[in-house]
């Protein structure tokens, strides 16, 4: 009973490779969604008036905005045009922090001296600073910092923080 | 005089278990929880990393899940909209979580903190709709016999009740 959290405690993992699809294929079924309710709302566009438009089945276009559809680039593009949109898409960098090498950190650290203590600093990555407060980037795994602060009550996790 | 369990008593017996996901992105953090039964959890490790999509153009049923665990976990809006609902309320609080090739369903202990007691997929839930009122049954069942302390789950909650963006 006693190793019961150690067993229980794995991540539901994707190869870092198909987590990259998953969030992009999610993202692009929510933008594709929020495009059609935004279109429904000022045009009464029906989903059976948009198949028409892209000659393709009332069914095929449910599946299309299902929210988890693979679709190819000319079916995003079509869509789009049915729609009166035209997509564009920007990449970002992955590892963004470790490309700029330094946070600017903006803490809201809740303690019970002080419930919103906020400071901003630009920090390197691992450097302390500030006077009142200080900050510290103790560990950077891909994109997302470990920030820490200290306050009266001692070291507090940082839950906001912005690129420099 | 009667002892109840705290919630964490009974994670720490191993009676429900911390479902996690790696937030990866830029400023996201973990904002909400789930915590999920032996089942749930077997389930979800299991079948929904093995299982195909049954419509072919939809992405596998393990990246559904990812994606939908991520949103929640970290936080995201789930009331998109009336269209396109992925949190659906069923009767006696039992909760609903809904992709295109999956359903969970479970029941919000406290704000923010669903207890996942049943996944099932899409296809089984189509060819049997039946099932939609076992695996409701299961949960309150399931949320029945756990010795919890009380308020021991959200009742009578809409979507903001909850959870919060």
């Amino acid at each position: 009973m006693s190793s019961a959290i150690e067993v229980y405690d794995d991540v539901f993992e994707l190869e870092p490779k198909d987590e990259a699809v998953a969030e992009f294929v999610g993202d692009l079924g929510r933008a594709l969604q929020a495009l059609f309710i935004e279109s429904r709302k000022m045009d009464k566009t029906t989903q059976q008036a948009l198949a028409t438009k892209l000659g393709i089945s009332r069914s095929r276009m449910n599946r299309c905005l299902s929210g988890y559809a693979n679709l190819t680039a000319s079916s995003i593009a079509e869509l789009g045009w049915a729609m009166g949109y035209r997509p564009t898409i920007v990449f970002h960098p992955i590892n963004a922090l470790v490309e700029h090498g330094a946070v600017r950190i903006t803490a809201l650290v809740t303690s019970a001296d002080n419930p919103h203590l906020e400071a901003t600093k630009v920090l390197q990555l691992g450097a302390k600073g500030g006077s009142d407060n200080v900050f510290v980037v103790t560990q950077l795994t891909e994109n997302r910092p470990l920030i820490n602060a200290t306050t009266a009550q001692g070291w507090k996790r940082v839950n906001e923080w912005q690129i420099a | 005089m009667t002892y109840m369990a705290t919630f964490y008593e009974l994670v720490a017996a191993g009676l429900l278990r911390p479902v996690k996901v790696k937030i990866s992105r830029p400023g996201d953090f973990e904002d909400r929880s789930i915590f999920g039964t032996a089942e749930f959890y077997s389930w979800l490790h299991g079948p929904v990393r093995s299982s195909k999509p049954f419509y072919r153009q939809d992405v596998k049923p393990a990246f559904q899940a990812h994606d939908l665990l991520v949103r929640f976990i970290s936080g995201k809006t789930f009331d998109d909209s009336r269209l396109f609902k992925r949190m659906i309320p069923m009767s006696d609080d039992v909760w609903e979580f809904s992709t295109p090739d999956l359903r969970i369903f479970g029941w919000f202990q406290e704000k923010n903190r669903f207890i996942a007691v049943k996944g099932d997929f899409f296809e089984a839930l189509k060819s049997d709709r039946s099932l939609y009122e076992s695996h409701r049954m299961e949960c309150i069942a399931h949320r029945d016999a756990l010795d919890l302390d009380e308020p021991k789950y959200l009742r009578d909650g809409n979507y903001r009740d909850v959870i919060s963006d």
